[in-house]
């Protein structure tokens, strides 16, 4: 919560000095410069540049650029799996079109993300590695069960999307693992902005609907954020082996309700919220289903 | 105007607006004036809100007190009043605030209108809409602790 305090803002000259731009070649010089201690790494610099309009110091004072690391702008389907550079811009992300195939939720959310001119700077690892509960993406890799390739100079690790608070700060993510859909699934994205101009969502969910071959369903996933502790995959242990009817939508879209934690701000009351998780969840799962309903090849 | 019955989120599709400004001095002018205005009202309707806390805005900044942009604007027809205002200058009047004036009023009328719910206070928040077709309010303050009493 922002207070007004009175009398002029303070002049403090360490918010205006000037940050040293590191620019290694390799991922190795990165992680060596960011091991050094006094170094933080700068993707598409939105969060540098919001800590210097809100009269902070600078989170080093050397920063380390890195999205343009070898690899690190890249969208490359596997065979088993997507990897997603940390470095991909996020309007490049939304514009994908193998992955508006594959997993739209993603690109749905990517470019859902405050304005064209941000989603042009905005890194994926960026935005994931800034730990704001509310921002877009990573409620929707959460639903699609993406994981987070590590480096650090002691070595790589893999946390999931929601472990990203245990990034430690010598740390870069790499890039993000996504799953293969498996055929008959669907996913969706669905953004509240309560006032229908561009602000923090009021609630953001993520679903992820996998059909067996007898139309029951098999894999069901919802992912909720601007709650506290964000994203949060909502637990639908017990949902899964029925038909995808409105009765899994209602009960799914219940416990998206009842597993999460809103707070009161200026989109809604926290009350607000808990009932708008509970109808966006049912959006996004409806549009998720019917997604994976589609015949092989058409609008998913 | 749209209501969404499940969020209470409020749509302006189309807004008419006859003004009388006197004698119209210059046409495109005054028609601008009139737009501008209009979209002021919808700010000051919908999308504006001012919280304070100990007599300081909680939220001293332009990214939570939302000024309207062009993607709420709605459709607009503006006209003007045959008329003359005998102390003028050339029997014209002031047009820069007028037609902001009514703009909240109709609104709230049109969301009654939409969805029997009345709204007294400014802004018309989706959530005052939702809570009003439901009416819920006990629910509301006895869950949303210390938010009471804010207008919500």
């Amino acid at each position: 919560m922002t207070t007004l305090g009175f009398g002029s803002l303070p002049v403090d000259t360490t918010t205006t000095a000037p940050a040293a731009l590191l620019t290694p070649r390799t991922l190795d010089e990165a992680l060596r410069m960011l091991a050094g201690g006094d170094a933080a790494p700068v993707g598409g610099g939105v969060a540098h540049v919001l800590r210097r309009h809100d009269h902070l110091a600078p989170a080093a004072a050397k920063l380390v650029s890195v999205a343009g690391l070898p690899g690190f702008g890249d969208i490359t389907v596997h065979a088993e799996h997507v990897t997603i550079g940390a470095g991909v811009r996020l309007g490049a992300l939304a514009a994908d079109e193998r992955l508006a195939r594959l997993w739209p939720v993603v690109t749905e959310a990517a470019g859902s993300v405050a304005t064209g001119r941000i989603r042009r700077l905005v890194t994926l690892g960026g935005n994931i590695a800034a730990r704001d509960e509310s921002h877009d993406p990573p409620v929707a890799l959460t639903a699609v069960g993406a994981a987070l390739a590590v480096r650090g100079a002691t070595g790589a690790r893999t946390l999931a999307v929601t472990e990203a608070d245990r990034l430690r700060p010598d740390e870069l993510i790499e890039h993000v693992r996504l799953p293969l859909p498996t055929a008959r699934t669907g996913s969706a994205y669905e953004k509240f902005l309560v006032r229908g101009v561009w602000e923090y969502a009021c609630v953001n969910v993520a679903a992820a609907v996998a059909l067996a071959e007898d139309g029951t369903v098999r894999q069901l996933a919802l992912a909720v954020g601007s709650v506290a502790g964000g994203p949060v995959a909502v637990d639908l242990m017990g949902l899964t082996g029925v038909r995808p009817d409105r009765h899994l939508v209602a009960a799914a879209a219940d416990r998206a309700a009842a597993g999460t934690t809103p707070y009161s701000d200026v989109t809604g009351s926290a009350a607000y919220k808990t009932r708008m998780i509970a109808e966006f969840s049912r959006r996004a799962l409806i549009s998720a289903i019917r997604r994976a309903e589609a015949p092989e090849g058409e609008d998913r | 105007m749209e209501v969404d019955p499940a969020t209470g989120a409020v749509t302006v599709l189309e807004l008419a607006a006859v003004v009388d400004c006197g004698t119209v001095l210059n046409p495109p002018l005054a028609e601008g004036q009139v737009e501008g205005a209009i979209a002021q009202g919808l700010g000051m309707a919908l999308t504006e809100r001012f919280d304070w806390r100990d007599g300081a805005p909680t939220r001293p900044n332009f990214s939570d007190y939302k000024l309207p942009t062009a993607g709420v604007m709605p459709q607009l027809h503006v006209e003007f009043a045959d008329s003359y205002e005998p102390t003028g200058p050339f029997g014209a009047k002031g047009v820069g605030e007028i037609a902001l004036d009514p703009v909240p009023s109709i609104i709230a009328s049109a969301v009654a209108d939409a969805v029997g719910v009345r709204v007294h206070e400014l802004p018309i928040t989706a959530e005052k809409i939702y809570w009003g077709m439901r009416d819920e309010d006990s629910v509301r303050t006895t869950s949303d602790t210390g938010e009471e009493g804010d207008g919500r």
